[in-house]
Formats: structure tokens, sequence, C-alpha cells
């Protein structure tokens, strides 16, 4: 069954169909979410408002388009007023992922983000690392990526090659896989 | 969003009130760095200040850092559920207003963080617009942790709120409903039976007449 | 256009972000769990959403019951519930009468409240409450002359507040009659009181 099929169905009625939809995205919205924020407790958050958002909004989803794509609109939205939200408040120095004590022990209940990525994209503000996800981890297209945050192609394309650069400067220094 | 702007507002006229706080502040940071630990309460300390900087109340936000530390709680469930309280605190705040109380934010969290919909609070609010809301979210909170949906709990106290019961009302409401589910009755139908109970006594000229069981 | 190596890193990196999230299922649970109290579509009957964290009372607690008495409003006295659960949990609970007040005027100083507890065959109970930073050790109930009920007057400002009682210093326990926090934080549901908060009356 296709997503537009499982929309059509919650609409009709059937709530359970949301749970479906839920299974095929909720991963791919978390580990968006988890890498544009930088943290994974806020992530699950933002993740949750926009399912929920999606749940209500459903009567304004297009068949014609993809529910991903749809999805990822509302998603990528949200981790911005996140971003902006936080930003003030938040450490310039985003070494959250550095590991200090923030996992102590047992995380079997929490997001585990832990990863070379993650660290090596600390420092990079929202716009670069919302255009780098979407282009490098997502495998989105350009003119997708515009019409979903609004940005002219040429300005993504720069954000992606800076991102890029960045991420991969600090990819080589972190040396080796994730620490457990 | 809008919540920003009224956490600004809400700031700003704070902001006379700041070396009160301050103080107090400090020997809350002081109690949570002595149980907390030296890598835990930072954490929980920053997600503190935040909710500070929004004119949030941090007691129960204290609060809870503390009960997970002598329940034992691991670090990240600690920080998950601070963080969560004030993100419930932050909700309460925009729904209920400016001018909500602490307990009524913090009990309003916790109705929200339960899975009560926005809009039945704001709806409560409507209902009752000058009086404390603090004891009809407690006995929405209530129905909710004994297994009332929070559509069916949140219209009980609604209706309830709405034909004009008073706190003691609503308490008894409460006690009736609790003594029913301990029966073994189910939630849902337990609530209903409780709210028709009160607005028979709210408004004695209204006959409901009892043929109507309760919903299964 | 690009290189080989360039290539091999985005493959890298592209993987790197594919890698499935520790977590992740257990998110998911959350967020079903949270769509569940989401009104909208009529549902077709309760509960298929996954595990309803319901409350029954337990039938059988290894201490009795509790309950505090709503300080607010005209509430006033002590009340006495009769035997409900197993373990003889009659409910004892004494505040002194408060007097009302308009929503509009402030609380004059703390309230004392009597907490009771009966715990029969236990060593010691503890209160544990957001206003003793629930520490474990802060607050020790006094064993009454019956011997199997516990009490301690506590003397507590204005506002929510969350409780429970620790006996024997393992067992945390509520009243399942007393107003319940909506949400287990930590595993455990706690128990709410609230203080001069009593609104139109």
């Amino acid at each position: 069954m296709t997503d537009a099929e499982l929309v059509a169905r919650v609409i009709a009625g059937q709530r359970q169909a949301f749970a479906e939809l839920v299974a095929r995205h909720h991963a791919a919205c978390l580990r968006y979410a988890a890498h544009a924020l930088g943290d994974s407790m806020e992530a699950e958050d933002v993740v949750q408002e926009t399912l929920l958002r999606a749940y209500r909004s459903l009567g304004r989803y297009e068949e014609r388009q993809q529910f991903r794509s749809w999805l990822f609109r509302i998603l990528v939205n949200r981790c911005r007023t996140a971003a902006a939200r936080n930003g003030a408040r938040r450490r310039r120095d985003d070494n959250a992922y550095a590991g200090d004590g923030r996992a102590a022990g047992d995380t079997a209940d929490r997001i585990d983000l832990r990863s070379r990525l993650a660290r090596a994209l600390a420092g990079l503000d929202a716009p670069h690392r919302e255009a780098f996800l979407l282009k490098l981890g997502e495998g989105l297209e350009y003119d997708e990526i515009a019409r979903m945050t609004g940005a002219s192609v040429p300005a993504l394309k720069m954000r992606v090659k800076r991102a890029r650069d960045h991420v991969r400067a600090r990819w080589e220094d972190t040396g080796d896989e994730r620490t457990r | 969003m809008r919540w920003s702007a009224w956490a600004f507002a809400a700031g700003v006229a704070l902001a006379m009130l700041a070396p009160l706080s301050a103080r107090a502040d400090e020997s809350a940071e002081a109690r949570l760095r002595a149980r907390l630990g030296p890598e835990l309460a930072p954490q929980v300390i920053e997600i503190v200040r935040d909710a500070a900087a929004q004119s949030l109340p941090t007691a129960p936000l204290v609060a809870r850092a503390l009960e997970g530390a002598s329940r034992q709680a691991g670090a990240d469930a600690i920080v998950a559920a601070v963080r969560r309280q004030a993100s419930g605190l932050a909700a309460a705040r925009r729904v209920l207003g400016p001018a909500a109380r602490d307990a009524e934010l913090e009990a309003g969290a916790g109705a929200l963080l339960a899975g009560v919909p926005e809009d039945s609070l704001a709806s409560l609010k409507r209902a009752r617009p000058t009086g404390s809301l603090v004891i009809p979210l407690v006995v929405l909170s209530d129905f909710v942790a004994r297994g009332v949906p929070a559509v069916n709990a949140s219209n009980t106290v609604l209706s309830a709120t709405r034909a004009g019961a008073p706190d003691p009302a609503l308490l008894r409401m409460r006690e009736r409903i609790n003594e029913r589910i301990q029966r073994g009755e189910k939630p849902a139908g337990a609530s209903h039976a409780g709210l028709r109970e009160l607005l028979a006594t709210t408004s004695p000229g209204r006959d409901r007449g009892a043929t109507r069981k309760g919903a299964r | 256009m690009t290189s080989g190596p360039d290539d091999r890193w985005d493959d890298r990196v592209r993987d790197a972000y594919r890698r499935p999230l520790a977590g992740e299922a257990e998110a998911r649970q959350r967020v079903l769990a949270r769509l569940r109290h989401e009104p909208g579509a009529p549902t077709r009957g309760r509960g298929w959403w996954l595990d309803p964290d319901a409350l029954r009372a337990p039938p059988l607690l290894a201490a009795a019951a509790v309950i505090v008495a709503l300080a607010i409003g005209a509430w006033s006295g002590a009340r006495w519930a009769g035997a409900r659960h197993d373990r003889g949990a009659a409910i004892v609970a004494a505040a002194r009468p408060f007097r009302a007040t308009p929503a509009s005027t402030a609380v004059a100083g703390p309230t004392t409240v009597t907490f009771a507890f009966r715990a029969p065959g236990a060593s010691r109970v503890f209160l544990v409450g957001d206003f003793n930073g629930w520490d474990p050790d802060a607050t020790p109930l006094r064993r009454a002359a019956t011997g199997e009920v516990w009490t301690v007057d506590l003397p507590l400002p204005r506002g929510l507040h969350a409780y429970a009682f620790i006996v024997d210093g393992a067992d945390w326990s509520v009243d399942p009659s007393a107003p319940l926090a909506p949400e287990a934080t930590f595993g455990r549901r706690n128990a709410l009181l609230v203080v001069g908060e009593g609104g139109a009356l």
C-alpha cells in the first residue's frame, strides 16, 4: 500500500493507518532532526511535534506529492524553529557530542547520537546543516531542496560546498569509528 | 512562534524582579550541584536557567531532578524528564496565558504532557476565565492517570466547570469516579456517570433521568 | 563531476547518516503513545494504539494506602475512607481546617498538613516530595499509638506538590485514591497535593 493510500484511509477514519505511516517515516525524520539539531532529545520532541502536525493537517496533503517530501517540509521547518529558538541560548561551541557526561552508562531508552558525523557537524549553523543533510544525507535534488527550504539553488550549492569542507576537515580529525 | 513573543513580554515584565529570583536560583543551583554531581548538574541547570529566562516556574524542574536523583534514575532519564517538564510548562504558559499562576502551569503541564490536547486546556480557561484552574486541572490529570481517555476526561471536567461546579464539587466528583473505577467500571464510563451525578446535583431542576447506562 | 575519493567520502557520509539510531524504536513508541490521545477521526474502540498506561488500583499493596486531604477552599476536617484494599488500607487523613479565601487574596503563610500512612509491620516510613527535595531521609513519620498508622505534620507553602512514601527504605508507595500525577515520572506515579489554590467557590 502506498503512502497516499494510507493517508486516504486515515482521513476516512482508520486512524491505525497513521501508525503504519509513522513506522515508515519515523526513523528518517529522527535521523534528520538529530543531526540537524545536534541534540537527540530535542530531536525526539521535534519529530513528535512534526508527526502530530502532519496528522492534524493530513487533509492538506496532495496525492501527487511524495508523502515523505511533504512530511519533511514540516520537519525541516520545525527544526529551523527549534534551532532559532535555541540558538541564542545554546553555547556557540556545539561540542555536545563529544560525549562528555551526557550519556551516563545506561542509554537503552535514549537515542544514541555519538557518531563521527554528529561530531563533525559541530560548529555548523542551521542553514548549512540543513543543506548538507538534505543533499548528502537524504540525497535530495537541489530543486527539491529549494522547494522545501525556500532557498535558491545557487545559495544551496554554496552552502553544501562550505558544509562539506567543514565536515570533511573534522571528519579526518575525529579519526576512527565512533566510540561507544 | 507566538509563545516566544509571550515569553519575551513576560521576561521584560519580570526583569525588575531579577535580583529576588537570582537569590532563589542560586540556592536551587547549589542543591542541584550537591545532589546531581558535576556532570549532570550543569545540564539540568542549563534547562532550569532557560526556563527562568522564559519566566517559567523553576521549582518543579528542580524538584523533578531531585526526585530522579532520589529514585536513582540514570542521568539521561533525569535530563529527559526535566526537559520534558520544561516543555510542558512552556506549553501550559502558551495556553493558559501570562497571568497563570505557577501551580496552574504545573498542573497544566502535567495534563498536556499526559496527552490532554491544548484545545482542551484553552476551553477550560474560557470556562473559568478568572478563577484558579488548579483543581480542575488536577482532577483532569487524575482521570488521565486512571485510564480515562484524554478526550473523555477533558469533556468531563470541562462540562462540570462550565456548569459552574465549584472546586469542592469537582473533588467530590473525582472521588466518586475513582470509586467506580476501583470497583471495576471502565474509566470512560465511570467518568461519564460521575459527570451526570455532578450535573444532577449542580442543577437540581434538570432531571436527566437514570435510564441511560454508563458507556460499556 | 567529483573525483573518486570525493565520491567515496560522500558515500561514507551517507552511510554514517543512515546508520540506524539506537533508541529509535522506543522513541517511535512514544510518538504512537502520544498520538493515541489525539482527537480527530473517530476511534473504533479504545486501546488500539500501543499499550496504554492505564492505572488500575493494584489489588495488593505491600504497604497500605495513603490519603492526604487537599487543603483548599472550604475543605476542612478529617476524612476516613473505609478499608478498600486487601492489606487493610484504611485511609487516614487530617488536614487542619483551612479557611476559604477569595482567589485574589494571597494565603498568609504556609499551611500545616498532616500526612498519615497505614503501614502494618513497617519499621520506618519516610515522606518524600517536591517540598523536601525528595530527600529520602528528611521527613520521617512517627508511629502513632495504634502501631499501624504513621503520621507527620508539615507546613507547606501554597502550590502543587508531588509526593510519595518510602516504607522500610525500599518500597515507594502512594495512595491510589489520592489525586495522582498524570504521568509516571521515572516509571512511578506520584500523588499530588494542592495547598491554598482553591478557586471559584
